[in-house]
């Protein structure tokens, strides 16, 4: 058989099983790497907002300060900055829930535009 | 590669059998963390070109499904171009309801998404080399069958591409040459054109044109048949993945196979050391491919670790204070470390790990004691790097690296108010929370600045212990004005040597790619490995690898001058320019400077009348430094001359340091008879503080020859000094520099046994005899016998006959005529005159010494009497006659 018959077989070859196992590949390897990538961007992220730190040094006075007046104020501070902190991170968790969800209900809702499309624009 | 191929096809086999290919006789695999990795993929001409069309087939299925996107684009615009109601298009309603338009757009996501798997699912097939954890790494096993075997991967998949594609190279050349197995030289011959062997070959400065002939005949000897890629093969693969499970490589590159083959195959070896790449060379030339790799990779993880540091003042609990004042003084080093100002520490983990304990262990302050240009700072920079890392001692981290500048500290207000100045910074330091403090020479706050004593101040402070502070300094430093104060007992030492031949080519080849870049030359391994080498050979003042880079930059800048762009630096470039900066010799002989070198004995001969032993011994000598087959860590040579004054002992010296170091002015020269009493020792040697005569004149001229007059007065504890100078070629001075002797020649006159030379030559003794009987009797009730052990030769000078004493009378009127030819003037001597001359200079006593003074009253007395007197003017001839009479031969008038 002469190369460029037998490339043209597994490109088609190649091609089909291609198309057949995307989808698998979508929902078990693709969504695992996807998951991964989330929790990887969301740990950055709390590692940049360190609330663990902020809310281990709550009663700790900020700049070194250790007069009562700068207790008290610090402690409201980190308080302010412990939910502050915990909302941004909350909405990165949205985020990237939204952004899983989106990668689950993109590849069939695509497929069933394309399909619509064509079959309603061809009626 | 292809012709690679077809030029060492052409040869013929010779004494080469036919076998057939035999069946897989066995299996070599690797134990790495409990699974057992071996070759299990065929290797044949259908199964290469099978992987070739499916790689090809991968590709053309992406272009043909982005064309696809394109066209849908295509479609859509279009569409869009076509559509009469251009506003409907921007309605919801056209959107919703099914058109080409809306079908073009989806198909372009849906093109998008296809590719994006295709993409990211050939990116997670990757395999990587699972990481070796502990213990070291298992050898190569030999398995009969593989019944029985747990857990089995297969090595190919950790493949790189390019280590593919040589090893599909090896099988082809085995397959195309005929031979019955594919082993260890099919697969260095296929390697040579992959990425990174051939960049290793250029590093290395060898071409293949230099190996083609051996490994031609070499390839006709291997046994012929049909190409099979068995255990020999699988064998270099698995060592290969050993080697990378060593270097925790993520994937098995050329680089392992390349040299894994090398390794296996003694003829390879054989090849490389005619090529002068031995075995050590090669690895090192490795690790310069592979540690730029690292440092990047390195370099990626760094990164993206400093991203997670603050680079501001604050730490990240926000608990520490400002530091106004510290700011005007001092630098903060992991700021700089995060935005990546500071240079990647190699090696020096021992040293890291030392500072760690100190600190840790008792938050004690230390100081790094090491010469300048050991890499003092660079540890420091590794510290900064690690606490961004945060991969510290908890003590360290969430802190800051900040550098203390005392001359900012005590240059302010004229020095005034240093100690408030010092003390202010320190408890900003102590109140902030959050700094570690670096003092760079730390020695200089000792005892310093108009009186006032830094030292105590910060010592005083670090008793309170709230801090401690990371230091540095030299040896001297230390040693001299640290230790013994205060703040000595406050810091723990910790040395930071100079680093060892290996570790500091590692370093050099960590660097080497911005001087390259910046000159834009390209450096080989030789000529690395020569910066290293020749440096510490020659260059003592200064230390690695701070003198290596410093020296390549020199090198670079010199070769990049000769106007040819990406010039190859060699061995012979370094060499220059140490030649250039130490005035030594070291460049390889010359066609020219060899021929001169083998007729050293005639060109000492025009200055030195008969002693041709002597003669003969020193030229001997010469040669053997010049050609490097001298022991490198003595003199060039030590040779004591014997025998009575005026008979040319001083005037072989002389003439030895105009034949090798290139004038007579290049002879540092002792009259030991200065020497006599014990404490003229600290006049040679020097002592703290103060340079030695001796130890001062070598250190700047290291290449010279050294003439100790009169040996035998000296002191003999100055005789055990030039003990250790013969033995060793070093000699440490007052303040505690090794000052290198190893370029020197070493020659002692000594008039000891003159009388017995004098008795013996009348008597006719033989030289040899001679030489025996003062070695034995009359120079032992001078020096000691071990002492006289270390010359390379004691050579005798037999006094002067009368033809000698004539001989150099001729020598010295031809000096005269010299000295008048610059005043433009002839100078001629009959035979007559020289012998009466001769007669009158010689003195059995003295030799030819008197000669000087007799040609000094008669000739040039005589002469200057002419020249005041105008009697003789330019173009004239003088002539010297019997009786000493000088005549005037008038030039003819013009």
């Amino acid at each position: 058989m002469s190369t460029f018959v037998l490339g043209l077989r597994y490109f088609f070859i190649d091609l089909v099983g291609g198309v057949i196992r995307w989808p698998v590949w979508w929902y078990t390897k693709g969504l695992a790497f996807m998951v991964q990538m989330a929790i990887g961007t969301l740990s950055g992220y709390s590692r940049t907002l360190a609330i663990r730190v902020w809310v281990k040094n709550i009663f700790v006075p900020m700049f070194g300060m250790y007069d009562w007046q700068s207790r008290i104020i610090s402690f409201f501070m980190r308080v302010a900055q412990i939910i502050g902190r915990s909302i941004a991170m909350l909405v990165m968790f949205i985020l990237a829930i939204v952004a899983l969800a989106l990668y689950v209900v993109i590849l069939p809702i695509t497929v069933g535009l394309v399909v619509y499309n064509f079959t309603g624009a061809l009626i | 590669m292809s012709n690679l191929i077809g030029q060492l096809d052409a040869i013929p086999p010779q004494n080469a059998s036919v076998i057939e290919p035999e069946s897989q006789d066995g299996y070599a695999g690797l134990v790495i963390e409990g699974k057992f990795w071996h070759w299990d993929e065929p290797m044949s001409e259908p199964a290469i070109a099978l992987r070739k069309i499916r790689d090809k087939v991968q590709k053309a299925i992406n272009v043909a499904v982005a064309a696809l996107a394109l066209g849908a684009v295509a479609l859509f615009a279009l569409i869009l171009t076509f559509t009469e109601d251009k506003a409907e298009a921007i309605t919801l309603e056209y959107w919703v309801s099914p058109n080409f338009a809306s079908f073009a757009v989806w198909s372009v996501l849906l093109c998008v998404l296809f590719l994006f798997y295709r993409v990211q699912d050939k990116k997670l097939r990757v395999k990587t080399i699972p990481e070796h954890k502990k213990g070291p790494v298992s050898e190569v096993q030999m398995i009969p069958s593989l019944d029985g075997v747990g857990k089995k991967e297969n090595i190919a998949n950790v493949l790189t591409a390019d280590a593919r594609v040589s090893l599909e190279e090896a099988y082809q050349l085995a397959r195309q040459s005929g031979q019955a197995e594919v082993e260890a030289i099919h697969i260095y011959l296929g390697l040579l054109s992959s990425p990174p062997v051939s960049l290793l070959f250029m590093r290395l400065g060898v071409t293949f044109e230099q190996m083609k002939g051996a490994l031609r005949r070499r390839l006709a000897t291997l046994p012929k048949g049909d190409a099979n890629f068995g255990l020999p093969a699988h064998t270099v693969v698995t060592e290969a993945l050993r080697n990378a499970v060593e270097h925790e490589r993520p994937q098995l590159s050329a680089i392992e196979l390349f040299i894994e083959s090398y390794n296996a195959d003694e003829f390879l070896q054989e090849l490389m050391f005619s090529l002068e790449v031995e075995k050590q060379e090669l690895e090192n030339a490795v690790m310069w491919i592979r540690i730029n790799e690292q440092l990047q990779e390195r370099y990626k993880a760094f990164r993206e670790a400093a991203s997670f540091k603050p680079s501001k003042n604050m730490n990240r609990s926000y608990t520490a204070v400002a530091t106004p004042f510290l700011d005007k003084v001092s630098k903060d080093l992991t700021r700089s470390a995060v935005m990546g100002r500071l240079p990647m520490l190699i090696g020096r983990d021992r040293e890291i790990t030392g500072i760690m304990r100190a600190i840790e262990g008792g938050n004690k302050s230390v100081v790094l004691v090491g010469p300048h240009g050991v890499g003092k700072d660079a540890v420091v920079a590794g510290i900064a790097q690690l606490m961004v890392e945060e991969k510290v001692p908890k003590i360290l981290q969430d802190k800051r690296l900040v550098s203390l500048s005392i001359p900012h500290i005590v240059s302010a207000q004229g020095g005034a108010g240093a100690e408030e100045r010092l003390l202010f910074a320190l408890q900003e330091i102590g109140r902030s929370g959050n700094i570690v403090t670096v003092i760079e020479n730390i020695d200089q706050i000792v005892g310093s600045s108009g009186g006032v004593d830094l030292s105590s101040v910060l010592s005083s402070e670090l008793e309170k212990g709230y801090t401690f502070v990371i230091g540095t300094s030299t040896p001297q430093g230390y040693t001299g004005l640290i230790e013994k104060s205060i703040l000595g007992q406050r810091l723990e030492k910790i040395i930071i040597d100079e680093p060892e031949r290996n570790d500091a080519i590692m370093v050099l080849e960590s660097k080497i790619g911005g001087v390259e870049n910046k000159n834009k030359v390209v450096f080989t391994y030789p000529s690395v490995a020569a910066l290293i080498d020749l440096s510490t050979r020659y260059m003592h003042e200064s230390y690695l690898p701070e003198k290596a880079i410093t020296l390549a930059q020199e090198v670079a800048n010199s070769v990049a001058r000769r106007g040819k762009e990406w010039a190859r630096v060699m061995p012979e470039d370094v060499a220059a320019i140490i030649s250039e900066k130490t005035k030594i010799p070291i460049t390889q002989v010359g066609k020219e400077e060899g021929q001169k070198l083998l007729n050293l004995e005639d060109r000492m001969h025009e200055r030195i009348i008969g002693q041709d032993e002597a003669v003969k011994a020193v030229a001997s000598a010469l040669r053997r430094a010049r050609v490097e087959l001298r022991s490198k860590d003595r003199p060039i040579a030590n040779f004591l001359f014997l025998g009575p004054t005026g008979v040319g002992k001083t005037e072989l010296a002389k003439t030895t340091a105009e034949v090798y170091f290139g004038s007579d002015t290049n002879m540092l020269r002792f009259d030991m008879s200065e020497y006599q009493d014990k404490t003229s020792i600290a006049r040679l040697i020097g002592a703290a503080g103060e340079s030695g005569l001796l130890t001062e004149a070598v250190r700047q001229n290291p290449f010279a020859l050294l003439l100790l007059d009169e040996l035998e007065k000296a002191h003999p504890d100055i005789l055990n000094l030039f003990l250790q100078v013969m033995d060793d070629g070093r000699l440490t001075d007052g303040s505690g520099r090794t000052i290198d002797f190893t370029n020197v020649i070493l020659i002692s006159t000594s008039n000891a046994g003159t009388q017995y030379i004098q008795d013996a030559v009348t008597e006719g003794v033989d030289v040899v005899e001679m030489r025996e009987h003062l070695m034995n009797n009359e120079l032992k009730k001078v020096y000691r016998p071990e002492f006289l052990n270390r010359f390379d030769g004691v050579m005798v000078f037999k006094p002067l006959s009368q033809e000698d004493v004539v001989a150099i009378a001729y020598l010295m009127i031809d000096k005269v005529g010299k000295r008048l030819e610059a005043k433009g003037i002839s100078f001629r001597a009959s035979d007559e005159a020289v012998h009466e001359l001769a007669v009158k200079g010689y003195d059995p006593k003295f030799g030819a010494r008197p000669l000087r003074r007799v040609i000094q009253d008669t000739v040039d007395n005589s002469i200057a009497e002419f020249l005041l007197q105008g009697k003789v003017g330019r173009r004239d001839t003088l002539v010297l006659a019997p009786g000493g009479e000088i005549q005037v031969e008038k030039a003819a008038e013009l």
